[in-house]
């Protein structure tokens, strides 16, 4: 990995005393810090934009379940864009329909009405492994 | 079951969030994300299946009954290697 040097301008002093308290505090140089930090706030970013067309498509999905239910029984049905784009009977032309989708979403709901249900399972202490630190 | 940032590539294909799957554990409730997915073998035989990842927390590379249920897989402890497994007179 290569290692740049940045240099800020206008940055206020007190962000910038408490970064370096907070860095300190946890053991992280400046870099390190300001890394995390930025990290930190694309991840963020990229979760609101997806959950803002999830929350869409879902809410799409929940105000016409009934009606989904009733017209495309056993059919899959793809959402996106908080619209119906089409319903299919088989998988692999739902697949072509969301390739087909431009521009490409970043989320989609595809559900096979009637099949689909919520599922509850039991997870009691399988898969424990040890751990590295 | 994925690692989250696996996740984001399968979210074109989620299922409703009131269908998505919940674990009781002992420490409680583990809410999942739930897409649909397509596993393709080498002989292009496609298995349709769906991958989980919690919604919160990070997650991990695991195979599910779903896929256990789907194909014959076998877990080479000292090779470290996944394999998919063929009767004899299919090779």
């Amino acid at each position: 990995m290569n290692y740049l040097t940045l240099v800020m301008k206008k940055i206020d002093q007190r962000t910038l005393r408490d970064l370096k308290a907070e860095a300190a505090r946890r053991g992280l140089t400046l870099g390190e810090a300001f890394k995390e930090a930025v990290n930190l706030w694309l991840s963020k970013r990229q979760d609101t934009l997806v959950l803002t067309e999830a929350d869409q498509n879902n809410a799409f999905y929940e105000s016409n379940e009934a009606e989904l239910e009733r017209q495309y029984k056993g059919r899959y049905v793809l959402i996106a864009g908080a619209r119906l784009v089409g319903a299919y009977d088989d998988l692999h032309a739902a697949g072509e329909a969301m390739r087909a989708l431009s521009p490409r979403p970043r989320h989609a709901i595809l559900t096979k009405i009637g099949k689909d249900a919520r599922e509850f399972g039991e997870w009691l202490g399988g898969s424990l492994e040890r751990s590295h630190q | 079951m994925l690692p989250n940032e696996s996740h984001e590539f399968f979210m074109i294909g989620e299922l409703p969030r009131r269908l998505w799957k919940e674990y009781r554990t002992m420490t409680g409730p583990l809410q999942m994300k739930v897409a649909r997915a397509f596993i393709q073998t080498e002989e292009e035989h496609m298995v349709e299946t769906v991958v989980e990842t919690p919604l919160f927390g990070t997650g991990k590379l695991l195979l599910g009954r779903a896929v256990l249920n789907s194909l014959s897989v076998l877990l080479d402890g000292p090779a470290k290697a996944t394999c998919l497994v063929k009767p004899a007179d299919a090779r």
